[in-house]
């Protein structure tokens, strides 16, 4: 495998894998504000549509040069790194799952008594943005809580001499 | 009840090789963020990374990483 001086192909995977989770959160504003476009009025739909293509521009800012980069140097190694940020990535994706499968329990329920005038395609919209929301949320907080700890030192450390 | 914490001495060797976190991270292959969540106890790493980080210092893991009860 090429190596980049300075960078590890975990930390490229790091990068990758953050950046991936931050770009969720956009997706979850392009799909609310696709969500909310029904209810809203005009001048209010115009300001959602450019919300939804600003999203969409940062995600293709935020993740292709990472992509193309990622591509070339880590290829056919996403799966051997078992650092901290693959970890919580993990973490993230399984509580993406469990508070997905709540909302649309709970969706269901609703449904079926309050929002029974809703279409099928707001509810598929909310749900997707709930559950990459609840990801990418996810992830942000492990990754601050890991630099509340004061993890991001990288001095050596003369006490311990 | 009682439960198990894994506790380590990577930053006492650290110190005795003088050696940054981010060094030993290259060294081993994996991020610096890597190895300072595992110093702090927020990340408990792989068998694989443990038995590189003690491979590295050349002592048995035993050495690197201990189990210690804890009442959570």
């Amino acid at each position: 495998m090429t190596e980049t001086p300075g960078f590890s192909a975990e930390q490229f995977s790091n990068r990758f894998l953050t950046r991936s989770a931050y770009a969720l959160l956009l997706v979850a504003v392009g799909y609310s504000a696709e969500a909310a476009e029904p209810y809203v009025s005009e001048p209010v739909v115009q300001v959602l549509d450019y919300l939804g293509m600003a999203a969409s521009a940062a995600i293709f800012i935020l993740l292709l040069p990472l992509f193309a980069t990622y591509l070339k140097h880590c290829r056919g190694k996403g799966g051997d790194f078992e650092g901290f940020v693959s970890e919580i990535f993990k973490k993230a994706c399984v509580r993406a799952f469990e508070v997905t499968f709540i909302f649309l329990l709970i969706l269901e329920v609703l449904a079926r008594s309050v929002l029974e005038n809703i279409p099928a395609k707001t509810f598929l919209q909310v749900a997707v943005a709930v559950c990459v929301a609840s990801m990418g949320l996810t992830f942000w907080i492990l990754n601050r809580q890991a630099r509340g700890d004061g993890v991001d030192e990288d001095d050596f450390d003369e006490d311990l001499e | 009840m009682m439960s198990s914490k894994l506790d380590n001495r990577i930053r006492v060797f650290r110190a005795e090789h003088r050696m940054s976190q981010g060094d030993l991270a290259e060294k081993i292959g994996v991020s610096r963020k890597t190895i300072s969540t595992i110093e702090v106890g927020r990340f408990v790493p792989s068998t694989i990374i443990a038995l590189k980080i003690a491979q590295y210092f050349d002592v048995p893991v035993e050495d690197i990483f201990s189990l210690v009860a804890s009442n959570d």
